[in-house]
């Protein structure tokens, strides 16, 4: 169903796949710093340095 | 005392210090003739003279960052000890006289070198321009000054860093890119005469002026950045 | 302050603005994969689709960053709260123009190698990403070697040097290439776009647009978050106390 016999359409495979993991990658990462920093807000925790 | 007084009165002082120890002259100058050795291993010039002609003022010219970088980041040094910089902040005197004057001193130890090294370059590189050579005479100081405005102020702004050395060359290096590619392409025109350097005499002319305003104007915001 | 920046739960409005984007996502995928095959690369071409709205953007988001390094800058001295704000979003800017150029980059790679059989030609159009991409990951660095105070005028200072340079490398490499010209990955800019194939670059470059503003946002929000944290506020605040410049070995 997904086209991946020649190197064109791997390449365009990989492209694609290259862009959903990096953007929503950074995406879950975000969501992961969102939920701690709700967290960390709520508990008063020592800080941490970040960013 | 006038603007120009206060950044004359700066200059000189730089001038007197790295006379009366001369721990950075020699330095670069030795560090810069090492560079020359090395890429005449990396580039056998003798092997390949056309190409050696076309790269060689690529090569000069990175060689020549290096070893500005070393002098870069050793510039700001003496201001460190004993907070001499603190005194320059308290005192009434304009910040951006202290930044021109250190970046013409900085401007000058670079262009000594620079006078050394190219005639070295030209011997071991067997070197004649095919184009107009005294264009050199331009494009070098232009050249060497858009490297040094930029590069003392990264030295002062990287001050308040935790790696210092280390950051200078990995912000200095992205920004001075274009200037880079001008004064590259221009010592490579003027070597193998293939195009006219002009373009690249005006694209390095307008970096160094843009960013030289850029720098005077952003120094003080600089050295006060913790107030 | 504003008490929907206290709360702990994501908006609902948050919530709907994202769901609308993963829908323009999946429109913008389908009409991707099912415009009119292309004359020379076949299906290859497709990659244009991602690429096109990320190189597009790479170069949005470094304005945004120079504007809050300006205004941040600016209200310093006089307006410490919207001067963190202006932190805050520089910061997310920054790391938005270097995921969307490393987006650009590889997407560019990966189809140069597959249409053209080389990874990399020191072209007009991917020289400048590099470029653009080494300037933003310097802001990034800048930024994680500087503690306290200093950390956002710093980066504020390099934010607008970086932003005074990108149109001079722009220009320096294009006259470069147009000198020296080398192979140009993607065809020219200038060639034409089949008109069937003009709703899915519309589609996607709606898509990562919106992707791109809801990312800054939570990007931003979570930033504004760690600014608030006790014992942060005041490190990015001026204290207008003059702090000596210390040796640090």
């Amino acid at each position: 169903m997904i086209p991946f016999s020649t190197l064109s359409e791997r390449h365009l495979v990989y492209a694609y796949c290259a862009v959903w993991i990096l953007q929503f990658g950074y995406g879950a990462w975000l969501a992961v710093q969102w939920r701690r920093s709700g967290r960390n807000a709520g508990n008063k925790k020592t800080t941490e340095q970040s960013g | 005392m006038s603007y120009a007084g206060y950044v004359l009165t700066h200059l000189k002082k730089d001038l007197q210090l790295e006379w009366r120890a001369r721990e950075l002259i020699n330095g670069m100058l030795f560090f810069a003739l090492l560079v020359v050795v090395v890429f005449s291993l990396a580039f056998d010039p003798t092997a390949y003279p056309t190409i050696a002609r076309q790269i060689s003022g690529g090569l000069l010219w990175v060689g020549l960052l290096f070893a500005s970088i070393t002098a870069l980041n050793q510039s700001w040094a003496r201001e460190m000890h004993n907070n001499v910089l603190d005194a320059q902040r308290i005192a009434p005197a304009p910040a951006s006289a202290l930044f021109t004057g250190k970046a013409l001193a900085n401007f000058i130890f670079v262009s000594f070198i620079e006078l050394v090294l190219a005639p070295v370059f030209a011997i071991f590189y067997d070197l004649h321009p095919l184009g107009n050579a005294w264009l050199l005479l331009l494009i070098l100081p232009l050249g060497t000054w858009g490297l040094t405005v930029n590069g003392t102020f990264f030295a002062a702004l990287s001050l308040r860093t935790r790696n210092r050395e280390l950051l200078l060359p990995l912000v200095l290096c992205p920004i001075a890119m274009p200037a880079l590619l001008a004064m590259i392409q221009a010592t490579t025109n003027v070597l193998t005469a293939d195009y006219p350097p002009s373009l690249w005499i005006k694209l390095l002319l307008g970096y160094d002026v843009v960013f030289t305003i850029a720098s005077v104007l952003l120094f003080e915001t600089v050295l006060n950045a913790a107030d | 302050m504003n008490s929907r920046s206290q709360s702990q739960r994501f908006p609902l409005w948050a919530s709907l603005y994202l769901a609308l984007t993963f829908a323009v996502l999946a429109i913008g995928f389908y009409e991707a994969m099912t415009a009119p095959k292309e004359a020379t690369m076949g299906n290859l071409y497709r990659i244009f689709f991602y690429h096109f709205p990320h190189t597009i953007l790479s170069f949005v988001f470094p304005y945004l960053n120079c504007a809050a390094a300006f205004l941040f800058l600016f209200w310093r001295r006089n307006n410490s709260q919207r001067a963190l704000k202006a932190d805050a979003f520089a910061l997310a800017s920054a790391e938005l123009t270097v995921l969307y150029a490393s987006v650009g980059l590889a997407t560019g790679m990966l189809w140069g190698r597959a249409a053209w059989g080389i990874w990399w030609t020191w072209d007009a159009r991917l020289t400048t990403y590099l470029l653009l991409w080494l300037l933003y990951v310097s802001y990034l660095l800048l930024r994680r070697l500087t503690n306290g105070e200093q950390k956002a005028v710093l980066s504020a200072v390099l934010a607008i040097f970086a932003a005074i340079d990108v149109p001079i490398c722009f220009m320096s490499i294009r006259w470069w290439r147009t000198q020296h010209p080398a192979p140009v990955f993607g065809g020219g800019a200038d060639s034409g776009i089949d008109p069937h194939m003009l709703p899915a670059v519309f589609w996607n470059l709606a898509a990562w647009a919106m992707w791109g503003a809801f990312t800054l946002g939570l990007r931003y929000a979570i930033e504004r978050r760690r600014q608030r944290e006790p014992g942060e506020a005041t490190a990015v605040v001026p204290s207008g106390v003059p702090q000596p410049i210390l040796e640090v070995r």
